[in-house]
């Protein structure tokens, strides 16, 4: 029985597993950059390890490349914190994350405003 | 009402004849028009012109549409819900304006509505009131498809982007389920019909490339979207 309500309970918890979220912590900047991409557009991706595992993460859509840039201006600020942890829509689980928001004690961005 | 001769209907959800929009009754208020004051009144609802001339979709029309249709469709969009706690919450939306989108621009390969629903998966996470900066130009992205404020200048015909079936709607209205998703479904139409003049083979995933702002398909979003389609598509819910 004990064995059936585990079996349940995982049934009912594995699909939200993938959009459980995820947040690490840093004291140290991570490799962040904007891409060119299609027209004017450009595109927020950055990378860090973490427990030796290597992430890739982006930000959902490319706009232009005054967003890009500034939005890597605010991050970079972020960064500088002794003490900063990024948000990414998807669990730890997954190595290709989407960039919610950078927070440290003094300043933060977040994609959505 | 009998309709007359000459008025065409273009699809068989539309109440009004081409080159009109529907105006939903209304309570007028008290108003001053050419020096004469027009008492409070009750407005029935009709069809009135087009800004435009052209075929267009305004909000009162869309939400006609929505309440009268769309509980009725047979929906084809999976009920995998792909983990987001909202990811069931407007699948007969969105089946409803694929299939209407679907048969007024009749293209090739029908768009899936479970494309439209990893869209949004990926756009806004199902966040209805989701709003981004998008740049100086594009303004901002708001609600479930993300729509940016340039974007709804295109579908209104600003620059010829779109040329026909335009859609009149305004910032605001994108925090409304059903106008977003009208309103970015018409525009992944439209980048469909850049992706066919611009690619030898032209695909859905192509056109959802062009509406991210991607160059290549192996950006790291263009698979994220596939694999989660891929999911949708693979599970049985």
């Amino acid at each position: 029985m004990k064995n059936i309500n585990i079996f349940l309970l995982v049934s009912l918890l594995v699909p939200y597993v993938s959009i459980a979220g995820s947040q690490f912590c840093f004291e140290r900047e991570v490799s962040i950059y904007c891409e060119a991409e299609l027209g004017a557009n450009y595109s927020l991706n950055g990378y860090f390890v973490k427990n030796s595992k290597h992430y890739d993460f982006a930000a959902r859509r490319a706009f232009d490349g005054g967003w890009c840039q500034d939005a890597l201006k605010s991050i970079m600020t972020v960064m500088k914190s002794a003490h900063y942890c990024m948000e990414f829509e998807e669990s730890e689980k997954n190595v290709d994350l989407t960039i919610d928001s950078v927070v440290s004690r003094t300043s933060q961005w977040t994609y959505f405003q | 009402m009998a309709k007359k001769k000459n008025e065409k209907i273009k699809h068989r959800w539309r109440k009004c004849p081409l080159g009109t929009h529907w105006r939903s009754a209304s309570n007028v208020d008290k108003h001053h028009r050419k020096k004469i004051t027009v008492k409070e009144h009750y407005r029935k609802g009709t069809c009135v012109k087009n800004r435009s001339g052209k075929d267009s979709l305004y909000a009162d029309e869309m939400f006609l549409i929505s309440n009268t249709y769309f509980s009725k469709n047979k929906t084809n969009i999976s009920s995998n819900s792909l983990g987001y706690r909202k990811g069931n919450q407007y699948d007969q939306i969105i089946d409803g304006w694929v299939t209407y989108w679907n048969e007024i621009l009749k293209p090739k390969v029908p768009l899936d509505p479970d494309f439209v629903k990893v869209m949004i998966a990926t756009e806004s996470s199902f966040n209805s009131r989701a709003e981004a900066f998008a740049g100086k130009r594009a303004g901002h992205a708001r609600g479930l498809m993300q729509v940016t404020d340039i974007t709804l200048k295109y579908l209104k015909g600003h620059k010829t982007e779109a040329r026909n079936q335009l859609v009149e709607l305004d910032e605001d209205d994108m925090y409304d389920p059903v106008l977003n998703i009208a309103a970015g479904v018409r525009w992944l139409y439209r980048k469909k019909q850049i992706a066919d003049a611009k690619f030898e083979e032209p695909s859905w995933l192509k056109s959802v490339m062009l509406y991210k702002g991607y160059r290549s398909m192996n950006n790291k979003n263009v698979k994220k979207f596939i694999r989660l389609y891929e999911r949708i598509k693979s599970e049985k819910h």
